[in-house]
């Protein structure tokens, strides 16, 4: 009897080792010319490799044109040399959190990251990417030279080092308007609001056509939307939720106070969708298209969009400067911003890599061939960053083809003027989290009044704040 | 002497049987789960990797004092008591319909069970996108097509978040509770019925004293199951409205993975599962109690 | 009295057809929608039939996507998933069934407590694990994972399934001279076929649609199954509902066919097996 059950368990056991099989799967992954496996080397070492070292690369989210354009670039690199095959994997946008922190935290975190923002809180505070200039000093160099001066300083460095290296810029945000919603209030393109009092009017009227006039997408499953909007209107008057050296928050001055009596009067008034707080930016872009909303806020990427989403040409819009604070009400002039500029595809690399000099080959590639200028020409969206785009006199046909107002602007020395980098709240997202959740309590009227409500998520972000200053400070 | 040989040579026997099983709970699920216990007594923090002190019971004091955390409760026991409820009652009534149909038995249970074909993925976003209060398709049949409703129904408002998903995860669960009362069902014994049919019994006087004990067992274990789906269930809880507006429709997976993945509290998160593991396993050990289910020796 | 029957019977089937619509719903409306434009879908109100019907999703889906791979994934992993998962939790059910040994109701319920906790809470200390197992990444890594999380209602509902068969078929193989393992393959099993198969098609359920380990633990593209491969189509800007809904049908038409492969033994089987406490 007992040999009858071994003789059983044995072949259960056999069965379960020849599953062992199935851990290798070389079946073809979409970018051609690339292995499907990582087979890292243990250090990279000078002489060249006998067999190519694989280098991972992960791209998180974008346009469908830029997916294939970063996979073209891949094929391109690894048919142009042997010593190094890198291996393009496009990742899903919204779980990108979940994958980066388990990747890092189980050591099986890819070489390359191409994601944005990243320096605050995986670079900073995580310690997931290691700074570029740090560990390829000559590269940064180059790229210092290559794209533009603020896009440097404001996005892809801190404190003077360069961290990362941007593939566009988003100069955002630009107020669209619904043609038609502006027709039934008697507006045109040539008369769209200019100041915050006329936007207010303007949104309550449209929203008395029949629109959505304007709504905040206040969803808190994408919590950065109600901050960014709230940043969009509370910067022009100077204001700023975190201070500089990270170590404040300030929300209950004039500014933010101002800004969110705007927000809440619109709110009151009706111009939100009833759906507001269940929205987030894709659903308004997809109210907007759908002709429902009136408005929309858009980034230099909406053309990206409009072609994704396959938008009727029928469908017209308005794309105009954000309204200006009404008069007098300005409180900072020296800080006021006007615009963010910002990148959601910074090309970063990992800290715990072990293909360093291999990865080193890769980048050095793109910024050789200015990949930057591919934006241009293949993807037709966001903003080229590339200091060639517009000097170079080929390439500057191309991106006048495309964009004549913004090679204007740079003759003009005022396309990146008076912007600002995108606020990484230290790279905290319980932060970031706990005040859009304020926010939106805020408006939707969950405190008896504005100031209240405003020193109650002040203090609450504060203390989130504090507690991690005071551990980081342990720290050193 | 021969008696306890015997009796030991069963005994082992019944350890050889249970042992894969076993081992496959434990590596794959008791293991990282006491693990994870353990790191409730800590301040483990990803944002502060460095910096992990053994803190005792201090993330259970801060969890037990929160009084988010108790509307995040009441949430769990409305949400996972009412989909349970729901569903059995649902699916007895379904089970019952389905067993009185003579022909296509198998096409229309093949129907029933499709809620489960699809994956979480498409469910949650395809109920999300129906549910929609600006653009959903229910809106949209409701008020502009039948005109049964003057204006949309904010399905996802923080009054009717909880209801709305609770609706959904309903559709999810009783697809399978319905298969397994109905093949319960059919087994019970036709002479039974037969012979209270003789002795007078009515529709429901059958029902309540004969089919309803005949089915004890299968309805304990789908109920109890039903109860710990619903009081796990996460990603189609996510998709749909990630526990908002607010904190109106967040369980306690979600205040997990929140607290896991977005404040990478990971000390606080394990201290969450805990308590959550004890809710359902206080329940877990009363019910079957109650319904003496395990103790069929 | 006959038109009361009559009256009833009406009802009954009306509440069927409602019954079914609520449940297949969806899954219709996937299929419509794969038909649409993805330019239709932006509009508002939503419309309900294609205003310009066109297939356009599909081969979209099936040549420009690696859904084939998904697909096959998926299959392999679920496939294994569900063979171990049935034998381990039958051997495991029998074992509670039929022997006696000491600490049986302790043991039972530890099955039950494995079945406990979410997914939000096994994945993070999985994750590391995992790595020092060597299964990152790997496909058999899934299929363990899979096989066990079904394995605690497999073994209850099989225990229902087992504790039912009469002893006398035991008691006669045993008679014959078949040790316990052999009893239990040659008799317990045939006639217990059908709780099998209904604890396998709960098992493959499970893991034809897991998503969440699915997404931490798989890194490889060409290693994906298909509730990856379907989020894929919800990007940074929006979601491509007809591709969807294409990749959803195709998707399911794997677990229909099991339906309909299987159907009638499993759910004839169902009850013929006698499900008594």
């Amino acid at each position: 009897m007992k040999k009858k059950f071994l003789s059983v368990l044995l072949l259960v056991a056999m069965v379960m080792v020849s599953f062992t099989g199935c851990k290798s799967n070389k079946t073809p992954s979409g970018s051609e010319g690339s292995t499907g496996g990582s087979t890292k080397e243990a250090q990279g070492t000078e002489a060249p490799a006998q067999d190519a070292t694989t280098i991972d690369v992960w791209m998180f989210g974008g346009l469908s044109a830029e997916v294939t354009v970063w996979k073209e670039l891949a094929d391109e690199f690894n048919a142009a040399q042997s010593d190094v095959q890198v291996n393009m994997v496009a990742q899903e946008w919204a779980s990108r959190n979940e994958k980066i922190v388990t990747a890092y935290s189980g050591d099986s975190s890819p070489d390359i990251y191409i994601l944005g923002p990243v320096i605050d809180e995986y670079g900073k505070r995580l310690g997931i990417i290691s700074p570029i200039e740090d560990t390829y000093p000559k590269l940064a160099e180059k790229v210092k030279e290559s794209i533009l001066p603020d896009v440097v300083e404001k996005v892809a460095s801190r404190d003077g080092k360069l961290w990362t290296i941007p593939s566009w810029c988003d100069l955002s945000p630009y107020m669209c308007y619904n043609k038609e919603a502006l027709k039934a209030i008697g507006l045109d393109e040539n008369s769209v609001p200019k100041t915050w009092s006329e936007f207010k009017e303007a949104a309550i009227a449209m929203t008395k056509a029949g629109y959505i006039g304007y709504s905040v997408p206040m969803s808190q499953s994408n919590y950065a939307d109600m901050n960014n909007e709230f940043n969009y209107w509370n910067w022009q008057l100077g204001g700023a939720p975190i201070s500089d050296d990270l170590s404040t928050i300030t929300l209950t001055d004039e500014a933010a106070v101002t800004t969110m009596t705007f927000l809440k009067e619109m709110y009151d008034a009706g111009t939100f969708s009833e759906n507001a707080e269940s929205m987030t930016y894709m659903d308004r872009h997809e109210l907007f298209f759908g002709g429902k909303s009136a408005t929309n806020i858009g980034y230099t990427y909406l053309p990206g969009i409009i072609t994704d989403l396959d938008v009727s040409e029928d469908f017209e819009y308005v794309m105009a400067n954000m309204p200006m604070p009404d008069e007098g009400t300005i409180v900072n002039e020296d800080k006021s911003i006007t615009k963010m500029i910002s990148s959601n595809q910074e090309v970063c690399v990992s800290s715990n890599t072990k293909n360093g000099e291999a990865a080193g080959k890769f980048l050095e590639w793109l910024v050789d061939n200015n990949y930057w200028h591919r934006w241009v020409t293949e993807v037709g969206a966001r903003t080229s960053i590339s200091v060639a785009s517009y000097e170079d006199e080929t390439l500057r046909a191309d991106t006048e083809k495309l964009w004549p107002d913004l090679v204007e602007q740079y003759d003009e020395g005022i396309l990146t003027a008076n912007t600002n980098t995108k606020p990484g709240y230290g790279g905290i997202t319980e932060v970031e989290t706990t005040m859009s959740q304020g926010l939106v309590n805020i408006i939707t009227g969950k405190y008896p009044s504005i100031e209240e409500g405003l020193k109650a998520v002040n203090d609450q972000c504060q203390q989130i704040l504090d507690e991690y200053n005071a551990s980081a400070n342990s720290e050193e | 002497m021969g008696k306890s040989k015997l009796a030991r040579r069963e005994a082992i026997r019944g350890f050889l049987f249970i042992a894969p099983a076993f081992i496959m709970l434990f590596a794959f699920i008791m293991f990282p789960i006491i693990r994870g216990f353990g790191f409730s007594f800590t301040d483990y923090n990803l944002l502060k990797s460095w910096d992990r002190n053994i803190i005792g019971f201090v993330n259970y004091t801060k969890a037990l004092s929160d009084p988010d955390f108790y509307q995040v409760l009441g949430n769990v026991v409305k949400f996972a008591f009412g989909v349970t409820i729901v569903s059995v009652i649902l699916s007895m009534a379904i089970a019952l319909l389905l067993n009185s149909v003579t022909k296509c038995k198998n096409i229309i249970r093949s129907l029933v069970f499709m809620p489960w074909v699809l994956p979480e993925v498409v469910v949650g976003s395809i109920w999300r996108w129906i549910l929609n209060g600006d653009k959903g398709l229910l809106n949209s049949i409701l008020a502009d097509r039948l005109q049964i409703m003057d204006s949309y129904i904010q399905w996802f408002s923080a009054g009717f978040a909880l209801l709305s998903v609770g609706v959904v995860y309903v559709w999810r669960t009783y697809p399978f509770v319905t298969i397994m009362l109905s093949a319960g069902l059919s087994s019970i014994d036709r002479e039974i019925y037969e012979a209270a049919d003789i002795d007078g019994c009515g529709k429901v006087q059958r029902f309540w004293y004969i089919t309803l004990p005949q089915l004890k067992y299968v309805l304990t274990i789908c109920s109890l199951m039903a109860l710990i789906w619903s009081m796990n269930g996460f990603g189609i809880l996510n998709i749909l409205t990630a526990g908002g507006p607010g904190l109106s429709s967040t369980t306690l997976p979600i205040l997990i993975y929140k607290t896991a993945f977005q404040k990478f509290r990971f000390g606080l998160a394990a201290t969450y599962s805990v308590i959550q593991f004890a809710i359902i396993m206080v329940f877990s050990i009363i019910y079957l109690k109650i319904t003496k289910a395990a103790g069929e020796d | 009295m006959k038109k009361m029957k009559l009256i009833l019977k009406c009802l009954k089937i009306i509440a069927l057809v409602v019954v079914l619509l609520i449940a297949v719903f969806p899954l219709v409306w996937m299929l419509i929608t794969s038909f649409k434009t993805t330019g239709e879908l932006l509009e508002i109100p939503v419309t309900i039939w294609p205003k310009n019907f066109t297939l356009a999703a599909y081969p979209e889906v099936w040549i420009n996507k690696p859904f084939m791979i998904y697909i096959l994934n998926s299959l392999k992993i679920t496939v294994c998933a569900t063979l171990i998962g049935m034998c381990v939790s039958s051997l495991a059910a029998y074992g509670f069934a039929k022997c006696r040994f000491p600490f049986k109701k302790p043991l039972m319920l530890f099955v039950l407590v494995a079945q406990m906790f979410p997914s939000s809470s096994v994945i993070i200390a999985l994750f590391d694990l995992y790595k020092f197992y060597g299964l990152y990444d790997t496909h058999l890594g899934l299929i363990f994972l899979y096989s066990t999380i079904s394995l605690a209602f497999s073994i209850w509902m099989m225990y229902g399934y087992f504790k039912g068969v009469p002893k006398e078929l035991e008691e006669a193989a045993i008679i014959d001279g078949c040790g316990a393992l052999k009893a239990f393959l040659m008799v317990i099993v045939p006639i217990s076929r059908p709780g099998i198969a209904a604890v396998g098609v709960y098992a493959f359920m499970c893991a034809w649609n897991e998503y969440m380990y699915a997404l931490v633990l798989t890194t490889t593209e060409s290693k994906y199954v298909i509730s990856l491969g379907l989020s894929r189509f919800i990007t940074e800007f929006g979601t491509y509902w007809n591709e969807m809904g294409a990749a959803s049908i195709i998707a399911t038409l794997p677990t229909l066919l099991l339906f309909l492969l299987l159907g009638k033994n499993l759910i004839t089987g169902l009850t013929a097996g006698s499900v008594k406490g």
